[in-house]
């Protein structure tokens, strides 16, 4: 069976957010138990027993723009850290990319979203009128949460400006014209060129 | 320790799932469970994804919801497996580091709360299973449930990372069957049991995986001779309720199994109609099934 063998430049990013990657002796135990590798098509369909055809050793060694794509697949169910009989805690390692790549502007756009929904309305699916209608149905009361103390918590984390820069910079990003650059042009020159 | 709980509702079932809202309002306190008036809680908020974004105002927002609670001297049962997962996760990491407690409570200044870490916060099903206890609920039950054979699927955060929720053990859970079999029911074994529900892998843009998820645990649940699914968490509820009928459309399947969420179980057993359970809001049903749990009903088809 081949055994997971990280190059070191990518190993020292994992490194740096979580030193005790080094202790992993590559048992795979965690990757057997992963519900990304046991589900997801792409690993799913790899060949079987391979630590290299698994979600984990994809995370590891992956360049930073995969490996903000797969961190985002974890669904943090801890039976990688359950089981890994180094107390390594792999799921960990994906909520540092996680939280890294948001910082970064690198996750995916609806998390950015539903950051603001959450702080916006205290919770975080729509309340439609036909829920609204069920609920009077059932005599429910209704839904009422507490905005104006998240804004306050959301100031004082940072986490409002910071929101707020990050619109600023994607109205910027949608305003900048598409690269258009004279190709054909080129082409000829290259072709005169060679001549 | 106190006995005194303030329901934590969350999002997705008021939002999505009113019925169930409902109905732990009547159930829990019938099994003896004593809630406090409604508190002003937001979402918890989700441990995968606004954990994974931003710690600090998970941190802050959950410790918020923990003081509301902590400030009425009440604990938090929780009807979700998410909400559970960071609210106890939260209160201990608070309560076992003081700095970190101190820099979070500096995060809810202007909020009125202060986080001090004196509360538990528990699952519906980990709160029946100690303050009521397995004997004490036999002793309530007045409508056996003997038709009902049932697999049961407890989900990742109910029980994990566990050595901060306690509650069973992850890797071959026990006490979600034992509160089924309370109930008269038949408890049934399957292979893929500790596997995740997959609602985390729809939620991150994997559609294709949450279906296989679904697929592989209902053909396994089929497979061991199970008659129902039961759940007790809304996330997992949907995923085998609203998911299953793109699943055994999209697969082909020729099965279906029906779900249920434990408090409807829980109510039958208890002597209340089956009409009243809101099953009627399921995608999936098995009306035969239905028919059976109410012990009229059986005389009929006897």
């Amino acid at each position: 069976m081949p055994l997971i063998t990280l190059k070191y430049s990518e190993r020292n990013v994992s490194l740096e957010m979580k030193e005790k990657l080094g202790y992993c002796f590559k048992c795979a135990v965690c990757a057997s138990f992963c519900p990304v590798t046991l589900f997801s098509e792409e690993y799913a369909t790899r060949k079987e027993n391979a630590y290299d055809s698994t979600y984990i050793y994809d995370l590891f060694i992956a360049d930073d723009e995969k490996r903000v794509d797969i961190a985002w697949k974890c669904s943090l169910c801890h039976y990688c850290i359950e089981v890994c009989p180094q107390d390594i805690k792999p799921g960990e390692i994906c909520t540092a990319i996680k939280e890294w790549s948001f910082h970064q502007h690198k996750a995916p756009e609806n998390i950015y979203k539903l950051m603001k929904t959450l702080i916006a309305d205290g919770i975080i699916f729509p309340i439609s009128t036909m829920t609204k209608h069920k609920r009077e149905k059932l005599r429910l009361p209704p839904i009422a949460r507490p905005v104006v103390e998240l804004e306050k918590i959301a100031q004082n984390t940072g986490l409002k400006s910071f929101l707020g820069e990050y619109d600023k910079l994607q109205e910027i990003s949608k305003k900048l014209p598409p690269i258009a650059r004279p190709v054909a042009e080129l082409g000829k020159i290259a072709q005169d060129t060679e001549a | 320790m106190t006995n005194k709980y303030a329901l934590f509702t969350g999002c997705l079932i008021p939002s999505r799932y009113p019925h169930l809202e409902a109905l732990a309002r009547i159930i829990l306190p019938a099994v003896g469970i004593q809630l406090t008036e409604d508190l002003a809680f937001s979402c918890c908020p989700d441990p995968i994804q606004v954990g994974g974004s931003d710690r600090a105002t998970w941190l802050a927002v959950a410790a918020r919801n923990l003081a509301v609670a902590e400030e009425q001297g009440a604990s938090i049962i929780s009807l979700c497996n998410g909400c559970t997962n960071t609210l106890a996760v939260v209160n201990n990491q608070l309560h076992r580091n003081e700095k970190l407690r101190e820099k979070v409570n500096g995060f809810l200044t202007g909020t009125e709360h202060s986080y001090q870490g004196t509360i538990e916060v528990k699952h519906f099903l980990q709160a029946i299973w100690e303050d009521i206890g397995l004997d004490n609920l036999k002793s309530k039950v007045k409508t056996p449930l003997t038709v009902i054979k049932a697999a049961t699927h407890g989900g990742c955060h109910l029980v994990s990372p566990h050595e901060v929720m306690h509650f069973d053990n992850p890797l071959d859970p026990t006490k979600f069957d034992k509160l089924v079999q309370a109930l008269g029911a038949k408890a049934i074994e399957y292979d893929l049991a500790t596997k995740c529900c997959g609602v985390s892998l729809a939620l991150t843009g994997d559609q294709k995986a949450s279906l296989r998820a679904v697929r592989d645990k209902l053909t396994n649940i089929y497979k061991n001779g199970a008659n129902c699914l039961i759940v007790g968490c809304p996330f997992c509820y949907q995923q085998f309720d609203l998911v299953q009928v793109r699943v055994v459309k999209q697969f082909n399947l020729p099965f279906q199994v029906p779900i249920f969420y434990y408090l409807q179980l829980l109510g039958i057993a208890l002597g209340h109609p089956v009409e009243n359970m809101n099953i009627s809001a399921h995608r999936i049903r098995d009306r035969d099934l239905e028919a059976m749990l109410s012990p009229i009903e059986s005389v009929i088809v006897i």
